[in-house]
């Protein structure tokens, strides 16, 4: 008994250090308003589009998807009651739950998830690369039932329909606007949209007629209330403002706050510090289709002549917002978490990068790495990098440009051979990693790598989906197609009369109340 | 009078129309796509095409040019690509707390300077003299975000007096709710400009208070109040009206700045979000906005001229 307790104890303090921060369920209190000061504005609420993790942010409180990730990062039933694979694994039949409404008053059905989804493969990045050209059909086969036909099997439809980009829309919604954004924001969410006053706020208020799950809330999953009346999320750019505003109780929440003010906040009684986790990983992305870097060795000597401890803590200061770790993905998510191939990471070998220089026959040409202030972090960790190239024998040009014009120059491929960027939160791979396909920046060809991504998404076994992502990751850790730096945590401030908090990302605002 | 000031509105044409020619080519030529910005970086290539087909910029730039100066001559200074409404009616939601910004700072200013200057030339030389010239000193050195950062750190955070950010239109919480908004952000602006003022001031009155008439006034027995509250004052007020105009202006550019850090929904935070938006039709719109408040004030000061100094006609 005795040895089962602390067993419990020891897999509870395991938790809190490396599993997931979701709050537990509890009783809270209605009314109020929540007020959440960000960084900026989206450009719109059509989660379709790729318009960020903040338009993601807002609106998973306005739309609901047919799955979602509970507190492992599984997807889960949330407008599906429940879904059947047939035996080739090509046909998902997905039973809907009755009785949910849009905030219009119009009863959600099998119509509008079809029109939503077939919008969804025609306009959303991810799905249109990985699920278009494997679909065979989408149909209703009666108003409480869907139907989607693959033409080989693919168990990432269910992570992709969990995911924030595959929001169900009601179907008139589609039409009205096809594959134009969507300017009227109706969802079956637990918030409904009320008004946008651009630079002022955005602002959603509880749906009286919100259908929540039965189940005990897991992480995004099962049981949503709305205890505050309305939530404003308000753009306010300086981050010390946004601090302030937390600090003085003008706002109750300050999203993306810098990390190195994280050591004079951490002890603030005005504030409580959330860091959420996982969050994201910085990366350099390698030009492999022109120039210096399509020689595999001169990417494995750059490689080498890393010290990811160094550039982590330049990036983030404090050890307890950051991670060295080579695995693509972090311990947080457990499914696809590995050591699998990561030799190669966090060498320190500034001599071995020098003898893989001389190997390759390298010239002197400028190795130009394109980096912005934008990201602080960023900007900290290129100086770093760009000194331990240096040291190794690169003839390192730095070019510090703004965001805009980085993320236009990538494009080019005779322009550079680094850029050094960050991928956020995926649930499971290959879902937002799109470095893993050719047509994105950096364009990594590799038959060995089309193969595994091909059998790796026809996989139905998760042990040997499991097996398969350990090859992938190992191949990225040879072919070096980008370096990835390390993980790190998002932090932001919240009031300590907010209760309910999910340190998670793009933390969700119901089952959260003020005191 | 009248034909003076048609004939400064006229002369102000030509520049107007090189500002915006200006501003035109500068945020074309300048690196970064509005689409990018807007559909993120992820973006699939197709779906960038359609949309910049949609928003019209894949037109050669000289095209672009003639239809927004031919639509900006009847008033359309065409629609914002990002907020996706015309830019006349995005400029005008803004102008509120702007005005209120401008006007504040320009009188937290003249609060602030006039009455340093003043002094400073009375006890020229002296202590208070070395103490307000010190504090002009600071007031000119002092970014406006930084005094603004420290104002939110002590009034809004400590004190509680002020709110930290944001603004409550009059229409919304009354004309006392939207002021006490725009306490900090017009102290911030205002009193970087005092310093201008009260350095204006001091050489005027250091100038006029040693002309003869106003050692005759003493000689008769005026008070020390008297002389410079009624003959000395007057006759600075020319200099005191000329630097408050270009404090105005001055204003205007600290406004940017500051309504970014408040987070006030002004001109200024719309003219900094279409520049990172590359929002083009905004950013030229704002900026032929602020160009012709600035000609119409610099006419403004030039017509007060004539109700201060009686010396002063325009033919």
């Amino acid at each position: 008994m005795r040895r089962i307790a602390i067993g419990a104890l020891l897999l509870a303090l395991g938790l809190s250090v490396v599993g997931p921060r979701w709050a537990d369920a509890q009783e809270g209190k209605r009314g109020g308003t929540l007020r959440v000061a960000t960084i900026g504005e989206p450009p719109g609420l059509d989660t379709m589009l790729p318009y960020g993790i903040l338009a993601q942010h807002i609106g998973k409180h306005v739309f609901e998807n047919l799955f979602t990730f509970d507190a492992n990062w599984r997807p889960v039933p949330m407008l599906a009651e429940s879904y059947t694979t047939s035996a080739d694994g090509k046909v998902y039949t997905i039973r809907l739950r009755r009785g949910v409404r849009f905030h219009d008053g119009s009863a959600f059905d099998a119509a509008d998830v079809v029109a939503s989804l077939e919008r969804w493969v025609q306009v959303e990045s991810t799905a249109k690369s990985l699920l278009a050209p494997n679909l065979e059909s989408i149909r209703a086969v009666d108003p409480q039932t869907v139907e989607v036909k693959l033409k080989a099997p693919s168990w990432v439809l269910i992570y992709m329909l969990a995911a924030d980009a595959a929001p169900v829309y009601p179907s008139e919604l589609v039409q009205k606007f096809g594959n134009q954004p969507i300017k009227e924001y109706v969802g079956t969410g637990p918030y409904r949209f009320v008004q946008w006053l651009p630079d002022r706020h955005i602002e959603l208020a509880r749906f009286d007629g919100y259908a929540a799950r039965n189940e005990s809330p897991s992480g995004f999953a099962g049981k949503r209330v709305a205890y505050h009346d309305t939530i404003r999320f308000v753009p306010v750019p300086d981050v010390s403002v946004r601090v302030a505003g937390v600090q003085s109780g003008q706002y109750d929440v300050a999203l993306d706050v810098n990390p190195d003010m994280y050591q004079t906040l951490k002890d603030d009684q005005r504030v409580r510090s959330l860091l959420i986790r996982p969050f994201g990983w910085p990366f350099f992305a390698m030009n492999k289709a022109q120039g210096l870097f399509a020689d595999v060795r001169l990417r494995r000597a750059f490689l080498a002549a890393l010290d990811m401890d160094q550039l982590m803590a330049a990036g983030f200061g404090d050890p307890a917002l950051y991670a060295v770790n080579g695995s693509i993905y972090p311990k947080e998510i457990a499914d696809w978490y590995t050591t699998a191939g990561t030799e190669p990471y966090n060498q320190k070998a500034t001599a071995r990068a020098k003898q893989l220089l001389a190997e390759a026959g390298y010239d002197g040409k400028p190795l130009r790495i394109i980096t912005s202030r934008q990201y602080d972090f960023l900007y900290k960790i290129s100086l770093v990098a760009a000194q331990q190239a240096r040291a190794a024998g690169f003839n390192v040009d730095l070019q510090v440009v703004e965001w805009a014009t980085l993320v236009e120059r990538r494009q080019k491929p005779d322009q550079y051979e680094i850029f050094v960027t960050f991928n956020s939160m995926s649930p499971a791979p290959p879902l937002y990693q799109l470095w893993l396909f050719e047509f994105w920046p950096g364009w990594w060809k590799n038959e060995e790598k089309d193969r595994l991504l091909a059998r790796f998404g026809a996989a139905t076994d998760p042990a040997i989906r499991a097996e398969i992502w350990r090859n992938i990751q190992a191949l990225i850790w040879s072919e070096v197609p980008i370096v990835k730096v390390g993980d790190f945590f998002g932090y932001a401030l919240a009031s300590p009369k907010l209760e309910g908090v999910q340190e998670t990302y793009t933390m969700p605002f119901w089952n959260t109340w003020t005191r | 009078m009248s034909r003076y000031v048609l004939r400064r509105l006229l002369s102000a044409v030509p520049v107007v129309v090189l500002v915006a020619v200006i501003v035109f080519v500068a945020v074309q030529l300048a690196p970064g796509d509005p689409v990018l910005v807007m559909l993120g970086s992820d973006a699939r290539p197709e779906v960038i095409e359609s949309m910049r087909r949609d928003l019209g910029l894949d037109r050669p730039i000289h095209v672009q040019f003639l239809a927004w100066v031919g639509r900006a001559l009847t008033g359309d200074l065409g629609r914002s690509l990002f907020l996706d409404r015309p830019v006349t009616t995005a400029i005008a939601e803004r102008l509120e707390p702007t005005v209120l910004l401008t006007f504040g700072a320009v009188a937290v200013a003249i609060a602030i300077g006039v009455p340093a200057g003043i002094l400073s030339a009375v006890r020229k030389g002296g202590l208070v003299d070395q103490a307000f010239m010190l504090l002009a000193l600071s007031g000119v050195s002092v970014p406006e975000f930084w005094l603004a950062l420290n104002l939110v750190v002590v009034f809004g955070v400590d004190l509680r007096w002020f709110p930290v950010a944001g603004y409550v239109p009059i229409a919304e919480g009354g004309l006392l709710a939207a002021l006490r908004c725009l306490v900090m952000p017009a102290f911030a602006v205002g009193f970087v400009q005092s310093a201008l003022i009260a350095r204006m001031t001091r050489g005027a009155m250091i100038e006029v208070l040693s002309q003869d008439y106003v050692r005759t006034a003493r000689a008769k027995g005026v008070s020390a109040f008297g002389v410079v509250a009624k003959h000395a004052f007057r006759n600075v007020l020319v200099s005191v009206v000329t630097v408050v105009g270009l404090v105005f202006a001055l204003a205007l550019g600290g406004a940017i700045v500051v309504e970014t850090v408040f987070n006030i929904p002004g001109i200024g935070r719309l003219l900094v979000e279409s520049v990172l938006r590359r929002d083009y039709t905004l950013i030229q719109g704002v900026v032929l906005y602020i160009a012709v408040a600035y000609v119409l004030f610099n006419l403004l000061v030039d017509v007060l001229y004539v109700y201060i100094d009686p010396r002063v006609r325009y033919g």
